[in-house]
This record gives C-alpha cells, structure tokens and sequence, in this order.
C-alpha cells in the first residue's frame, strides 16, 4: 500500500488535516490517474456501505430460545427432585427422632421411680446398647452399603449443584 | 419492550426475565451471521456457529461488565468462536501483526465470469466474500455491523492501527478491480 494510496483512504475516512488536504487537492488537481482512483475508491466506499444485510430464517430466535429454557428447565426440575429427597430424608430422620423421645418419654413414665432424667439416661443407653447391635459385624456390611449410596447421592446433587451455580 | 437498550434487556434478563434475550438475539442476528458467513464462506455451518454464540454470550451475561458495549463483546465472541472453528488460525496479535503484510488476489478481470452484468455493489459484496477472512471480517464489522476502528479493533483483538491497515488494504484491492474493469467510466 503506497503512500498516496493511505492518504486517498485517509481522506475518504476525513482523517486529513487541512495542511494534508491542501496538498492532496493540488495533487488531485494535477493527476487524471489520481482522480480516478479516488473516484474509485469512493465508489467501493458507497457501495461497501450499500452491501444488504443478510437475513436469517424466521424461526432461529425462537431455535436458540428453546436451547436456552431446555437446560434452565432441567436445572428447576433438578432443583425440585433434589427439594423432594430431601424432604424425603428430613421426615425419616424427624420421625427417629420422634420414636425415640416417645420411646424415653414412655420409659421414664413407667419407671416411676428416679428423677426423669435419670430415666432419660437410662432411655437413652438403652438406645446406643440397639446402635451397638446395628452396627455388629454381621450388619456391617449393609450398614457400609447403606452409607456408600446415601453418599454417593448427596455427592451427586453437591455436584450438580456446583455446576448450576458456576453456569449461570 | 422493542426500544429498550441492550443495558436495560441486560438488566432485565439478570433478574430471571429469560425470556427478554430473544429481544437481544433479534436485534444482532443477522448482522452476526453475516460476519460468520464471510468468516466461514459456508451459510449452514455460519448457522450453527451463531447458534453457540448466542448461548455463549447468554451464559457469560452474569460476567458481563458492560464497560463496553454489548454488541462489540457479543461480535468478540463471534469473531472468536468462528476463529476457533477455522481451525489453524493463528489467534494471537503477534501473528495477526506478522500476516499483516500478506498479498492476497481477487479477480483482476470480471469478463466470462458470473460476476458480469451484474450492479457494481452486487460484485463487490461477492468480493468481500472471497477475501481472506480477517480482511472481510475488518470490512464487514465496519461497514455492515457499522462499528468504529476501535470496537472492531477490540472486538478482533488487534490494534486499531492494525485494522485501519487491514481496511485500506480491502478497499485498495477492491479498488483496483473498479479500476481494472473501468466501472468508475459509468460515473464520468
């Protein structure tokens, strides 16, 4: 690209200073050739700003569209599914709970001797005497088992829900 | 809801308005696909390349920091994601800076081609889309996109002086053929 090539661009841009001007209007004045590349220059210009803007087919909003709610709608199901569970689980362990505080409460009643505290105690090593039984070897290995899944699918939804919350 | 800024649907779409990108993949649709289009000379695959963009620029809204403007960001995706998919480009200024010296060759003479009989705005539009693709990108970001040196030079990545050299050697070479088929004689 030679220098009169980039002042001819310059000028079409109106990046010339007026001393650049000048001196391009007297060159233009002098040179046939010269006047014709910047006629030529100018019509690429005009035509360059002409050129149709291509248009895309009707329906390719509405094709990204459901690209887009097809993930946030698994995300809200996903979101849903993991709420369940873990109503799930909290009912399972609140109903423990429950059957072991009316369990001592039923204990310290009938032992009606002693403070109830003491029945609690009493209640309570009761309990951890049944844990102890639940988790002899022979019932280890379903105990183990048990574990592993409920980790495994706790692991799973921590997972997913990293990922959700990286996305978006 | 149509005249809104691209801030305002930003802003709407943060808090859970999902629906309002469709105003924003509207409003830039064809303008990016016609970037693709010259970038990967192939309609179909240009598509599908915009389809990703879209979702792309829809999964970094939450990052978008808007310290400029949405369309230079959203063409700096598209620009990137076409260059990935021409796949051994080179991506970095340093190489862009080194081709920037490249001579590329359009046809000289527009006789016996299909071109021939065709308006003057029809061949260079058909020129466009055989130059190398950051030459027709430089002129499809400034002329059909309608953005400055400076958006395109942040959204290609290059200097603006970079893509001041990279436009007036598209409109040279385009010259040159208004030059040598002697379209500016209809004119005088």
């Amino acid at each position: 690209m030679n220098y009169t090539d980039e002042i001819l661009n310059k000028y079409i841009d109106g990046e010339l200073s007026g001393d650049e001007l000048s001196l391009l209007k007297d060159e233009l004045a002098a040179s046939e050739d010269l006047q014709k590349k910047l006629i030529a220059l100018k019509m690429v210009h005009s035509s360059l700003k002409g050129i149709p803007e291509d248009v895309l087919s009707s329906d390719f909003t509405s094709k990204v569209m459901a690209k887009i709610s097809t993930p946030l709608k698994a995300r809200k199901e996903d979101k849903y599914f993991f709420i369940l569970i873990s109503s799930i689980f909290g009912l399972i362990f609140s109903a423990v709970i429950i059957y072991m505080i009316y369990g001592m409460l039923n204990n310290s009643s009938a032992e009606s001797s002693g403070s109830f505290i003491t029945g609690l105690f009493d209640s309570m090593s009761d309990y951890l005497s049944g844990l102890k039984n639940i988790f002899a070897e022979k019932n280890l290995t379903l105990i183990g088992s048990i574990s592993s899944f409920a980790l495994l699918i706790s692991g799973y939804f921590f997972f997913e829900g990293f990922k959700t919350s990286k996305r978006f | 809801m149509k005249n809104l800024s691209d801030f305002e649907i930003i802003e709407s779409i943060k808090k859970g308005n999902h629906s309002d990108y469709s105003l924003l993949v509207d409003r830039y649709k064809n303008k990016g696909f016609s970037l693709l289009k010259r970038m990967l000379k192939n309609e179909m695959e240009a598509e599908e390349v915009l389809q990703d963009c879209f979702l792309k620029a829809f999964n970094g809204l939450k990052s978008f920091k808007q310290e400029s403007k949405f369309s230079t960001w959203f063409y700096r995706i598209v620009y990137n994601t076409a260059l990935t998919k021409l796949s051994g480009k080179k991506r970095k200024i340093e190489n862009e800076m080194s081709s920037i010296e490249d001579h590329f060759a359009l046809p000289d003479n527009v006789s016996g081609l299909p071109l021939e009989g065709k308006e003057l705005n029809i061949i260079l539009n058909e020129m466009v889309e055989k130059l190398p693709e950051k030459y027709s990108t430089v002129i499809t970001m400034f002329y059909l996109n309608e953005m400055s040196c400076e958006e395109v030079s942040e959204a290609m990545h290059i200097s603006t002086a970079n893509v001041k050299v990279l436009l007036y050697r598209a409109r040279n070479a385009l010259k040159e053929i208004v030059l040598k088929n002697n379209f500016q004689e209809e004119l005088l």
